[in-house]
């Protein structure tokens, strides 16, 4: 029997509960000051809750390949890419997503999609030239992990309170400190309660969403590491991207940073200093440590 | 996967059905009064080389065992994705005693606790020597056609190369026309993935 391999990790499993449940209640805060009013507003909060979230459900992958300024490529194009993704879906019995190759410099991949139909995995060409074969698998692997444990859906949810109160924080400011006229003022000094609920929900909302993403990278190693069986690879070929990064120019960086979320490491030059509270991805040096410890267990033998 | 699973960011691996292979015995029968297609005797298992000695020692096994008894050759060989293709031959008449070896070499590596690092199994075939039965200009040779065996979805799909890394589509649905209904067949054709230069094609 195999199940042991995918055992669960009992303080992740917690915490991924929890953080879920906080999730539920901000979304509940958004929804609940339009009741207050009456539930005809409530119900159309409610209603523009879910227009919104479908549209990004819809084309979120578009967007985020456009971005990025990736394309899709075919099998012939892409042989290698296209035979890895493949061979990864065999083992791992998911359904092959479109394969999308960026034309950066810097070594990053991502995951887009919220249908797995639609689902696409992208390379940068800095990463196909830095990495070897079963390093741009494990990347790759990471990746599939990511579309396997539904990561852009839970991305998309959990960021959109966080969407919501940006919007709006900038229409409301906009009207009041804008060139407008005297309506549009009026208007926005209406509207100051909410930017209050805005105030309130939008750092609340960042946090939580960045803890949700860290715990989803980790998540996302650990199957990864699974599927390909190779920790050490995927060790590797993180500190292979890390250390690309780093010493990357900023201005390349800045175009990748609108996507931090998505990417394998994200597009930060410096940040050893700034809380991990407040970054999307868990430091590298546990990600690797993490990993080791795949690696000690498939080692052992230990199921 | 389910909803819980979702949320909590894990995979779950599915039960596979090893048994199945088995069925590949008739289903050959069938393919060759349908479409001519006879057994080559050869067939392999691939499997992904996971790092750290336990693997090693479970590939020693398996290697093992296959050499044991009346002693049927078992080639190893590594891919240029670093995957390990295991590659029995067996007289050409004697399918199911290839098929015996393949599900052997499957139920080991699932014993051992290797199921979730399994690909696939194929048995090659190849067509009629009837000169000019071709026709799409690669002349006299003869034609291959792999049943594969998809390890985690249980089912099976057929794969016919032609030169020059092109696949023949309509052989492939021809084939499937044929032996569709002696095999659990995988429905979906994006599924039918390639296995180029594979040992035992």
């Amino acid at each position: 029997m195999v199940p042991a391999r995918y055992s669960r990790e009992r303080g992740l499993t917690s915490r991924v509960v929890l953080t879920m449940v906080l999730l539920a209640v901000l979304y509940g805060l958004l929804v609940t000051p339009f009741f207050q009013v009456s539930t005809l507003w409530g119900l159309a909060a409610v209603a523009a809750v879910a227009v919104l979230l479908t549209a990004q459900f819809r084309y979120a992958d578009n967007v985020a390949l456009w971005a990025m300024d990736a394309r899709e490529v075919s099998a012939a194009e892409e042989p290698e890419l296209h035979g890895l993704v493949e061979r990864l879906c065999m083992s791992s019995g998911l359904p092959k997503p479109r394969v999308a190759v960026a034309d950066t410099e810097i070594p990053n991949a991502f995951a887009a999609g919220c249908r797995r139909d639609r689902a696409v995995v992208c390379v940068t060409t800095g990463l196909r030239e830095r990495l070897d074969v079963a390093e741009l698998e494990s990347v790759l692997a990471h990746e599939m992990a990511h579309l396997a444990h539904r990561d852009v859906v839970v991305a998309t949810i959990a960021g959109f309170p966080a969407f919501c109160g940006g919007l709006i924080i900038t229409t409301v400011s906009g009207l009041l400190l804008g060139e407008g006229r005297l309506a549009a003022r009026l208007a926005g000094v209406v509207l100051l309660p909410m930017v209050a609920l805005a105030v309130l929900l939008f750092p609340l909302s960042q946090l939580l969403n960045l803890a949700i993403s860290r715990q989803r990278e980790l998540c996302a190693d650990r199957t990864g590491a699974l599927l390909t069986g190779r920790p050490a690879a995927s060790s590797a070929a993180l500190t292979k991207i890390c250390a690309e990064i780093e010493s990357a120019p900023t201005a390349e960086l800045r175009e990748l940073r609108p996507l931090n979320g998505l990417l394998t490491v994200p597009a930060r030059a410096t940040g050893r200093a700034v809380a991990d509270l407040v970054s999307t991805h868990p430091p590298v040096e546990v990600r690797v440590r993490r990993l080791t410890e795949v690696s000690q267990r498939l080692a052992s033998g230990r199921r | 996967m389910g909803f819980l699973d979702t949320l909590l960011g894990r995979s779950k691996p599915v039960k596979p059905d090893l048994d199945r292979l088995f069925a590949l015995s008739t289903a050959a029968l069938t393919l060759e009064a349908g479409t001519g297609f006879i057994p080559t005797g050869l067939g392999s298992v691939c499997f992904r080389a996971v790092e750290g000695g336990a693997f090693a020692r479970m590939q020693k096994d398996v290697q093992e065992l296959l050499d044991a008894g009346d002693g049927p050759e078992v080639e190893l060989s590594t891919d240029s994705y670093g995957y390990t293709w295991l590659l029995a031959r067996q007289p050409a008449d004697d399918l199911p005693a290839l098929v015996t070896d393949l599900h052997a070499v499957n139920a080991t590596l699932e014993a051992g606790g290797f199921g979730p690092h399994l690909l696939c199994s194929l048995v090659g075939f190849q067509g009629p020597d009837a000169p000019g039965a071709v026709g799409r200009g690669h002349g006299a040779e003869t034609r291959r056609l792999a049943l594969v065996y998809l390890y985690k979805r249980g089912t099976f799909y057929p794969f016919a190369p032609l030169p020059g890394d092109k696949r023949d589509n309509a052989l492939e649905l021809q084939v499937r026309g044929a032996v569709g209904a002696d095999l659990p067949f995988e429905d979906d054709l994006s599924r039918w993935f390639p296995v180029w230069g594979a040992p035992g094609l």
